[in-house]
């Protein structure tokens, strides 16, 4: 659906825009889809210290100085079924695993042998691996499969527009709720408004964006996320990711009509000194995840998130105590309707002649994850228009049917 | 990616460079005399030739061209080396040291000197160039071809080589022959690296080049070439690799060269040859009518509109055929077709013009903070020169910019510009926290009083601001919507005070800003 005709059904244009309306209140119960919340960790996250597989001896045969202990041993892993663990620094995620609300899926990832950390995260978020000249992404085109979108909050990317938000559907970029308004003295606002409307009064794309800007902003006041506090005694790392999941929370809390939302955390690309740099970035990950869930609480029933990275690394350390870029690494599902408390994989082993090229090989699709979540807990109808010539499977048993 | 605050040191050091030249205030320097322009509802022809042959203007520029008229200004800006860009020139020289570098020289400073950044030193002098270079129609085709032959600046050692790539081939070329163009990329090491060809040998072919070469730089995607020409074509370039021993870096290794004969769109190139098969291959595609087609239509789209009229595509085709790619009678056949003529509004701006466009057009006043204005609002917009992570470059469709939270960056941008006591930023822009940050007329200051003039009236400010930003007159129902705007609840016709008008005059610029006469060219 073109912008336009999001218009035309919902109303918007013909709204006085002075006097805002809640379009999405008309949605509010009715959903019968999760909200989905992608977490992208950019830069390559090494999933064999995310996830160690402590029951695979080749894993410490290739990495003697950077391997993460045994569980039960000094700084060891956490045990979660007796032959993968949790980098110790991750403890606020096993509560989540034992309750079953948390899966882990391992040796997963893009087929696209790709090593470039753009490439591989253009191709993921296109959701075509290999073809880096489809117009959008994955995510705005399970967008143009809903029948009727709820809010120009149907889908929110915090930094910026993600390449798998982008398309033809309206969605929302923001760094903040509080920031996403229009900057000018109250005096100024009405006047400027009513020019605005007056100006952008044709029915061209410009004209269209003009007026979902002045409804979302609309739509962000009378929701007004930001004021819905914390819950539960959650607790957020005063960290970026932190502060973003805290703000999906509060846009979810709000009724404001958000399906997907996506949200970023950089810096896993650990070529040196691995177990140091990717210590406070898994405590960060894991603690924040961990707040959003007890945030969340009972909402945690109609949320699922999912987490991806563009590549996994080498599964030798190198002489700099780090790893280089390899393939397979491991993705994260938390929500009341995820199969929790269970690492799924088919392990293709860490053996020399087990290996992609040196790395992780890939026994599970990302798309499989994603699809899963989508005909699951998203009730999508058309996986073929999300992941155009993605053969399957479409589930990897990590989710429950709605 | 890129960040403001690693630069914050030599973003003030460039400012303090440019203030100290007078370099901050050339726009300024132009004094608008002259005879008022004449507003049309649709701009006229020069008017349109300026919004889209330059990053913006002022009213001083278009005076300049409309006293030359329209034929003599287009062969004044195909003329860049008859322009006199020394002082500029030798002033990047001074600040930016990797700007006259050889290979080895940037190799040698980059292994040795921490701070030294050649990449934010291009993407600095790249902005810079456009933003006082009387050479605007230049500048836009070098942007053009950096975009066309697309390498991710931030992608390894391309940050160390893409300075001289710019220099060297993509500069002197800019308005040259497409030809040249193609073989000095061709042996380019940012493109050897960006796209493996560097590691493209005999026993182990890459055909990332081979596509690309011809998806995106020759023949486009359904230009008529094969998956076997694809395989074919990487053969030829096998041996075309990178060592830090020649001076160009380029070398063609021999006995990493596939020596069979090849077959490549047709044309059958025999066994035993070398770095030639691949020159050979260049020149089958450069003299390929998709070749012409394909290139035709990205200018179309470039210079007319996103779906530009087969007619244009067909006349600059076939210029291109008849002058073997020489890009001034390209342009000239697609500057001087009637579908150009009628062409006016159709292209939405990309980041990059809209920022500059504001910088070229409003002659600010010097605060010494002008250039940081410009590199900061183009990243948070999206389009930092040189850092597209796909060969595919950035899109030239309002698609692919025009949304939601684009566009209310701009115009939170253009609100901030036009009051100029707001904090510049909203949303993207993290070194601009709104409310402790500095405002917008620390980096650029708009001589407001200077622009209202005389005009106290509604009616006069509106018109007054219309004229000097725009150039050309707006619908009735727009301009009076601004009038009605700039009485602020007064009469139409009743003088307002001086601070009145001023506050007027700064309300009517805000909402020009954002407007689509100013989002479009």
């Amino acid at each position: 659906m073109k912008r336009r005709e999001f218009l035309k059904i919902s109303g918007l244009a013909a709204v006085p825009l002075i006097s805002p309306r809640l379009v999405f209140a008309q949605q509010q119960g009715s959903s019968a889809s999760d909200v989905l919340v992608c977490v992208y960790q950019r830069g390559a996250a090494d999933g064999l210290n995310l996830v160690v597989p402590h029951g695979d001896a080749d894993y410490y045969l290739k990495r003697p100085n950077i391997g993460i202990a045994k569980p039960n041993q000094s700084n060891g892993a956490i045990d979660l079924d007796g032959y993968f663990g949790l980098n110790p620094n991750m403890a606020s995620l096993k509560p989540i695993y034992d309750a079953g609300d948390l899966a882990v899926v391992h040796a997963v990832g893009s087929p696209d042998p790709s090593r470039s950390h753009f490439e591989a995260q253009d191709y993921m978020e296109f959701g075509t691996p290999g073809i880096n000249t489809t117009a959008d992404g994955w995510l705005n085109r399970y967008l143009s499969t809903l029948a009727s979108p709820a809010s120009t909050f149907q889908g929110v990317g915090f930094g910026h527009v993600q390449l798998a938000l982008q398309g033809q559907q309206p969605v929302v970029g923001m760094n903040s709720i509080d920031g996403y308004d229009l900057n000018t003295h109250a005096d100024d606002e009405d006047p400027l408004r009513t020019a605005i409307t007056e100006l952008f009064n044709q029915s061209a794309e410009i004209d269209d964006a003009s007026h979902n800007i002045l409804a979302s902003v609309d739509e962000l006041k009378m929701a007004d996320p930001g004021s819905i506090e914390v819950e539960n005694n959650a607790v957020y790392p005063p960290s970026p990711f932190g502060n973003d999941m805290k703000q999906v929370a509060q846009l979810i809390k709000s009724g404001i009509g958000l399906q997907v939302a996506c949200v970023d955390v950089g810096g896993w690309d650990h070529h040196d000194q691995l177990v140091a740099a990717m210590s406070p970035l898994a405590a960060d990950f894991a603690d924040t995840l961990a707040a959003f869930y007890t945030d969340l609480g009972a909402n945690m029933s109609g949320v699922t998130v999912v987490t991806m990275t563009e590549f996994g690394r080498r599964v030798a350390e190198n002489a700099s105590l780090g790893t280089d870029h390899g393939h397979g690494s491991v993705m994260f599902a938390m929500g009341a309707g995820t199969h929790g408390g269970q690492v799924i994989t088919d392990w293709p082993g860490l053996a020399e002649q087990n290996l992609f090229q040196g790395d992780l090989a890939i026994t599970t699709d990302y798309r499989t994850v994603l699809a899963d979540a989508l005909i699951n807990r998203l009730s999508a109808q058309d996986i073929s228009t999300v992941f155009p010539g993605f053969q399957g499977p479409l589930s990897a048993g990590v989710f429950s049917a709605l | 990616m890129i960040q403001a605050n690693q630069y914050h040191q030599q973003l003030k050091n460039i400012s303090q460079v440019l203030l100290n030249s007078g370099m901050g205030k050339l726009p300024a320097m132009t004094k608008t005399n002259g005879q008022p322009v004449k507003l049309d509802e649709q701009p006229d022809l020069m008017v349109h030739f300026l919004r889209r042959c330059s990053y913006g203007f002022s009213t001083a520029e278009l005076t300049f061209a409309q006293s030359i008229g329209l034929d003599a200004y287009l062969e004044y800006q195909l003329a860049p080396e008859e322009m006199n860009t020394d002082a500029l020139e030798n002033l990047l020289n001074q600040v930016f040291s990797s700007l006259q570098m050889s290979y080895a020289e940037i190799i040698a400073r980059s292994r040795t000197d921490n701070d030294f950044n050649p990449a934010f030193e291009l993407i600095a002098a790249t902005l810079i160039r456009a933003a006082y270079n009387p050479s605007q129609l230049f500048e836009i085709m070098v942007e053009f071809w950096s975009n066309h032959f697309n390498v991710n600046i931030f992608d390894g050692p391309i940050q160390v080589f893409k300075g001289v790539d710019d220099r060297d081939n993509v500069r002197p070329n800019a308005l040259g022959n497409f030809r040249d163009l193609l073989h000095a990329n061709a042996k380019s090491p940012a493109m050897l690296y960006y796209l493996d060809g560097f590691s493209n040998t005999a026993d182990g072919p890459n055909e990332n080049y081979a596509r690309e070469l011809m998806e995106l730089h020759t023949l486009g995607v359904n230009g008529g070439y094969s998956e076997d020409d694809v395989k074919e074509v990487a053969r030829c370039f096998t041996g075309w690799t990178l060592s830090e021993q020649a001076d160009e870096l380029f070398v063609f290794y021999a006995p990493n060269h596939d020596t069979g004969s090849k077959t490549v769109l047709g044309q059958f190139i025999p066994a035993g040859g070398g770095i030639e098969d691949g020159e050979a291959v260049l020149d089958i595609l450069a003299s390929h009518p998709s070749t012409a087609a394909f290139i035709a239509k990205k200018l179309c789209q470039r210079f007319i509109s996103d779906t530009p009229p087969q007619a244009v595509i067909d006349a600059v085709a076939a210029t291109f055929v008849q002058t073997d790619g020489d890009i001034k009678a390209i342009l000239r056949t697609l500057f001087t077709h009637a579908e150009f003529a009628t062409s006016a509004g159709q292209k939405f701006k990309r980041p990059i013009e809209y920022v500059l466009s504001i910088f070229r057009s409003l002659s600010p006043l010097s605060t010494g903070r002008s250039f940081e204005f410009i590199y900061r609002q183009v990243r948070n917009l999206g389009q930092t020169p040189f850092s597209y992570p796909a060969p595919t470059g950035y899109s030239d469709e309002s698609s692919s910019w025009l949304n939601t939270n684009a566009l209310l960056d701009r115009w939170n941008l253009g609100f901030a510009i036009g009051f100029g006591d707001l904090g510049l930023g909203r949303n993207v822009d993290d070194d601009n926290t709104a409310g402790s940050g500095p405002l917008a007329a620390d980096f650029l200051s708009i001589p407001v009083l200077t622009m209202l003039g005389s005009a106290r009236t509604a009616a006069a400010i509106t018109d007054r601001m219309v004229e000097q930003v725009l150039h050309h007159s707006i619908n009735q129902n727009d301009r009076d919507a601004l009038i009605k705007l700039a009485a602020d609840g007064e009469p139409v016709t009743v003088p307002l005070s001086l601070d009145q008008a001023m506050a007027s005059a700064r309300a009517v610029l805000a909402v020009l800003l954002a407007s689509r006469y100013f989002q479009q060219r």
